[in-house]
C-alpha cells in the first residue's frame, strides 16, 4: 500500500526542533493522530534513535506542533504541542514547550495563515497555545511577506546567529498559586530552621519562585554547578529556604509536605553582576548582563536556566522593592540573566496601580527559529 | 525573496541510516562550497545537530548526492558525504553500504531514473570508492514500494526489501577467491577455508575450535583461550593468503560457521578479528554465505539451503544467524563439478521515504 503523504514543515524553535502541521492537512478525527504523529517520528524505537522517522531520538529532538485556526477571539491562531516518546508510544499534551513556541509565528506568517505587515517590519502574532490554554505574543521581523531568518541575534545553545523573535508569555502571575506575589509582600524575611532569616522574595510568574541573595548564604553565586553539586552544606541550606517558601506561599502546609514536593516553587540564589566565568570557560563580564542567577531544579544545580524560571526572574527585577529588583542592575529594555551558560535574554512588563496593585502584563523571552524544510512527510498507510 | 535557499531532497532511511538524498547538480560544483552547504543543512557542529536535519547521531548526518552516471556499466554515480556532529566537518573518503540501500529509490523518486512498474535494477557507481553495486526493487505506480516483511536488525518493524548486489568483490584484497588455491587448510590441526569474497576471510568450524557458534558477543569476547587458539591460525592463513605478516594487521577476518539453530540456513560468528563483532558485518556476511555454498569448504554440507539455491538459475537468499537476530544474503551463484561460480554476492536492506521538498540553506551559507 502506498504511504499517506502529510504536507509539513520542519522547523527549528529555540533550542528544539519539530515537525509542524497544520490543523487541515491532518485527519479531521484527532484520535488518529497520535499513531500518525509515532510513524512519522519513528516512533517507538527500541534501539532509541528514531531512525525510521523524523524524530533524533531525543525529547528535545522528538516533538509535534499543530497550527489551526483560532478558536479564541484574542487569538490569532491556535497552537497545540505534541511530546512524542522515542523508545514508547507516549503522546504527551500535558505541558506547551516554550521554544516551540517560538517558531508558531513565523510559521503563521510564512504560510499566510496570518496577514504579514505590507510594508515589511514587525509582525505581530497572538498565539492560542491550546496545551496551558494561553496567550502567547511573538514580534519578529519580516521581509517580502515572509519571517526573517537571518540575522545578528545569538541564541546559547544554537550555533551562529539568527533574527530575534521576542515571545510574551502574557498574564503570567499565579501560575501556581493564583497569586503574582504569594505572600502578598515583594520582600520577605524566611525564618529558616536552624539558619535563622534570610531576606527572600517569593514570586510567581510563570513558575513559582524562591530568590535569596547568594550573599546572605554566605556564596558569591558566581560558583558554576559542578561547584555547587560538591557543596553540600550549600544545597541543605538552599533546600531549608525552599520548604520554608513552600509554606509561607502556600503551596505545603507542612515541611514534610513541602519535601514531597520538590518541583515547586524553585529556589535560587542571585547576584549582581559581576565577571565570572561559564561552564565553557568563557568570560563572562558583568556588563554582558544585567543579573546573576543560580537555580536548584529538582534537587540539582541547573546548567543554564529554565525558561519558566528565567521569566519569573524579569519579572520579579520589575517589582519594586523586591531583592531582584535592588540587586539587578537598572534596564529600560531588555533584561539579560546571566546562568552557568551564558546569558538569558528576557523582558518583563509589570505595572503597579494607584492602589499599590502589582500586575505582571507579560514576561517575555527571546529566542530565533528556522525553518529547516518544507514538503511532505511519508508515513505507512 | 527570502533569505533561505532551497535544495530539493528526499530524507530516507537506509538500512540503519538516514539522511536527506538529494541531485548533485542542485548542490554547489565547489567542494569548500559544498561543505558548507552541507554542515548548514545538517546543523553539524552541534550534539543534537538542532539547528538541522542531523539526528546527533553518526548514523543519522549522512548524505547522498546523485546523478545519472557516464559510466559504461552504471546508471547512477552516488556520492556519499559523511558529516559530522558536532564539529563543522565533511568527510567525503568512505562511502557507506547503508545509505547506498536508499539510493536506487531516491533516485526514482528525484526523477533520475524512468520508473517501471514490476522489479527494478539500478546499477550504481560509488563515487567516493569507486566499488559498483546493483540494487533491486520493486516499483509500483510510478513510486519505490516501501511497504513489506523484510524485517533488518536496528530497524523497528518491517518493509519492502532491497537486494544489493556488490560487484568486484571475488578476490577482493588478494585477487582470487581462493587465495591459497585450495578449498581447505589445515593449520595447527585445524581445519579451514581461506576465501575471499567482499572481505579475506580465515572460517573454521565451530565445533574444531570448541565452541558451539551459538555464543553471544560477550562470552566470546571473554574467551581468551579461543581467541590464543585461533589468532596463530589467522597469522598462517594470512601468509598463505599472500597478505604478508598480518600480526597488526585487521585482515583477513576470522569467522566461525555452525549448523543453524534457529531458522536460518546456519549459524555464524565473526570476528574483527581481535573482538567478535556484535552482530554481523556486511562484507563478512557475503564471504560466510559463500563458504557456504563452495564444494570442499569447512562450510560445505552444514547449512540448510532454500530449494534451487545454487543452480545459477536465479539469486537467492541465504539467512545467517549472527548473535542478535539474521542477516539475509543474496547469492548470485552455480555449483560446478568444477567448484563454485560466483557471479555475485549481496545482502537484504530495506529503505523508507521518510520526507521530501525542499531543504533550507541560509543564502549567506551558500554565498561564502
Amino acid at each position: 500500500m502506498p504511504q499517506i503523504r502529510i504536507p509539513a514543515v520542519f522547523m527549528r524553535g529555540g533550542t528544539s526542533n519539530a515537525l509542524v502541521f497544520k490543523r487541515e492537512d491532518l485527519p479531521e478525527d484527532d484520535a488518529a493522530w497520535p499513531a500518525l504523529f509515532l510513524a512519522a517520528m519513528g516512533s517507538p524505537d527500541p534501539n532509541g534513535r528514531q531512525l525510521n522517522g523524523m524524530g533524533g531520538g531525543i525529547s528535545s529532538l522528538s516533538k509535534i506542533c499543530v497550527i489551526g485556526p483560532p478558536t479564541r477571539k484574542d487569538a490569532d491562531i491556535d497552537y497545540s504541542f505534541f511530546q512524542i516518546g522515542v523508545t514508547d508510544e507516549t503522546v504527551d499534551t500535558s505541558g506547551n514547550c516554550g521554544n516551540m513556541s517560538s517558531a508558531m509565528g513565523p510559521f503563521a506568517i510564512d504560510e499566510g495563515l496570518v496577514p504579514a505587515p505590507p510594508d515589511g517590519g514587525e509582525a505581530v502574532v497572538r498565539i492560542h497555545n491550546t496545551n496551558t490554554d494561553k496567550i502567547i505574543v511573538g514580534r519578529f521581523q519580516t521581509e517580502g511577506g515572509k519571517a526573517r531568518v537571518s540575522g545578528d541575534f545569538a541564541l546559547d545553545g544554537v550555533s551562529g546567529t539568527g533574527a530575534p523573535i521576542r515571545l510574551e508569555f502574557l498574564d503570567p502571575g499565579g501560575a501556581g498559586t493564583g497569586r503574582l506575589l504569594p505572600t502578598g509582600q515583594s520582600l520577605d524575611i524566611l525564618e529558616v530552621p536552624g539558619l535563622g532569616p534570610v531576606e527572600a522574595s517569593m514570586v510567581d510568574a510563570a513558575n513559582p519562585c524562591v530568590f535569596v541573595a547568594a550573599e546572605s548564604i554566605g556564596r558569591t553565586g558566581t560558583e558554576l554547578p559542578d561547584a555547587l553539586e560538591a557543596d553540600a552544606e550549600c544545597l541543605a541550606i538552599l533546600e531549608k529556604i525552599r520548604r520554608a517558601a513552600s509554606l509561607a506561599m502556600g503551596i505545603a502546609d507542612t515541611e514534610d509536605e513541602a519535601g514531597r514536593i520538590p518541583s515547586i516553587p524553585k529556589v535560587a540564589m542571585i547576584f549582581a553582576p559581576t565577571d565570572c566565568s561559564t561552564l565553557s570557560g568563557a568570560r563572562q563580564s558583568a556588563a554582558d548582563y544585567e543579573i546573576g542567577i543560580r537555580m536548584i531544579s529538582i534537587g540539582r544545580p541547573h546548567r543554564a536556566v529554565p525558561l519558566t524560571g528565567g521569566i519569573c526572574l524579569a519579572v520579579a527585577t520589575r517589582i519594586p522593592g523586591s531583592l531582584p529588583n535592588r540587586l539587578a542592575r537598572p534596564s529600560e529594555a531588555e533584561i539579560r540573566v546571566g546562568h552557568p551558560s551564558g546569558t538569558l535574554s528576557l523582558d518583563a512588563d509589570v505595572t503597579v496601580s494607584p492602589d499599590g496593585t502589582i500586575h505582571a502584563k507579560h514576561g517575555a523571552v527571546y529566542r530565533t527559529a528556522r525553518r529547516m524544510f518544507e514538503g511532505h512527510v511519508l508515513v505507512p498507510a | 525573496m527570502n533569505d533561505q535557499r532551497p535544495v530539493p531532497f528526499v530524507f530516507m532511511r537506509g538500512g540503519t541510516s538516514r539522511g536527506p538524498y538529494m541531485r548533485r547538480a542542485d548542490l554547489p560544483a565547489d567542494e569548500e562550497t559544498l561543505s558548507r552547504v552541507l554542515v548548514s543543512m545538517i546543523g553539524a557542529g552541534h550534539p543534537l545537530n538542532i539547528d538541522g536535519l542531523g539526528g546527533g547521531n553518526p548514523v543519522a548526518t549522512k548524505t547522498a548526492m546523485l546523478s545519472a552516471s557516464d559510466d559504461d556499466w552504471a546508471d547512477i554515480d552516488y556520492f556519499f558525504a559523511q558529516v559530522a556532529v558536532d564539529k563543522p566537518l565533511v568527510d567525503y573518503a568512505p562511502t557507506c553500504g547503508n545509505i547506498l540501500s536508499g539510493v536506487g529509490p531516491a533516485a526514482v523518486e528525484l526523477g533520475l531514473i524512468a520508473p517501471r512498474d514490476g522489479e527494478t535494477t539500478v546499477r550504481i557507481r560509488m563515487v567516493n570508492t569507486g566499488a559498483r553495486a546493483e540494487a533491486r526493487f520493486e516499483v509500483r505506480g510510478g513510486h519505490p514500494v516501501y511497504g513489506g516483511a523484510q524485517s533488518i536488525h536496528g530497524v523497528p518493524g518491517s518493509a519492502a526489501p532491497v537486494a544489493l548486489q556488490f560487484m568486484d568483490t571475488i578476490g577482493s584484497r588478494t585477487g582470487a577467491m581462493l587465495p591459497t588455491g585450495r578449498v581447505r587448510d589445515t593449520i595447527d590441526g585445524i581445519e579451514v577455508t581461506c576465501l575471499d569474497v567482499a572481505m579475506p576471510m580465515v572460517i573454521a568450524r565451530a565445533e574444531d575450535l570448541g565452541i558451539t557458534g551459538y555464543e553471544g558477543s560477550g562470552a566470546l569476547d571473554a574467551d581468551t583461550e579461543l581467541f590464543a587458539r585461533f589468532e596463530p591460525i589467522r597469522r598462517e592463513a594470512g601468509r598463505r593468503m599472500g597478505l604478508g605478516d598480518v600480526s597488526d594487521k585487521v585482515v583477513p577476518k576470522f569467522g566461525v560457521l555452525a549448523s543453524p539453530k534457529g531458522e536460518g540456513a546456519a549459524a555464524a560468528r565473526y570476528f574483527m578479528p581481535w573482538k567478535a563483532h556484535p552482530t554481523m558485518a556486511v562484507t563478512g556476511a557475503q564471504c560466510l554465505a559463500a563458504c557456504l555454498m563452495l564444494p570442499g569448504s569447512v562450510g560445505s554440507g552444514m547449512a540448510r539451503l532454500p530449494s534451487g539455491a545454487g543452480q545459477g538459475d536465479a539469486p537467492f537468499t541465504l539467512s545467517l544467524e549472527h548473535p542478535k537476530g539474521t542477516i539475509d544474503v543474496a547469492l548470485d551463484c552455480k555449483v560446478t563439478n568444477a567448484g563454485l561460480d560466483l557471479r555475485s554476492a549481496g545482502i537484504m536492506r530495506t529503505a523508507r521515504l521518510l520526507a521530501r521538498g525542499e531543504a533550507m540553506v541560509p543564502s549567506h551559507v551558500w554565498q561564502g
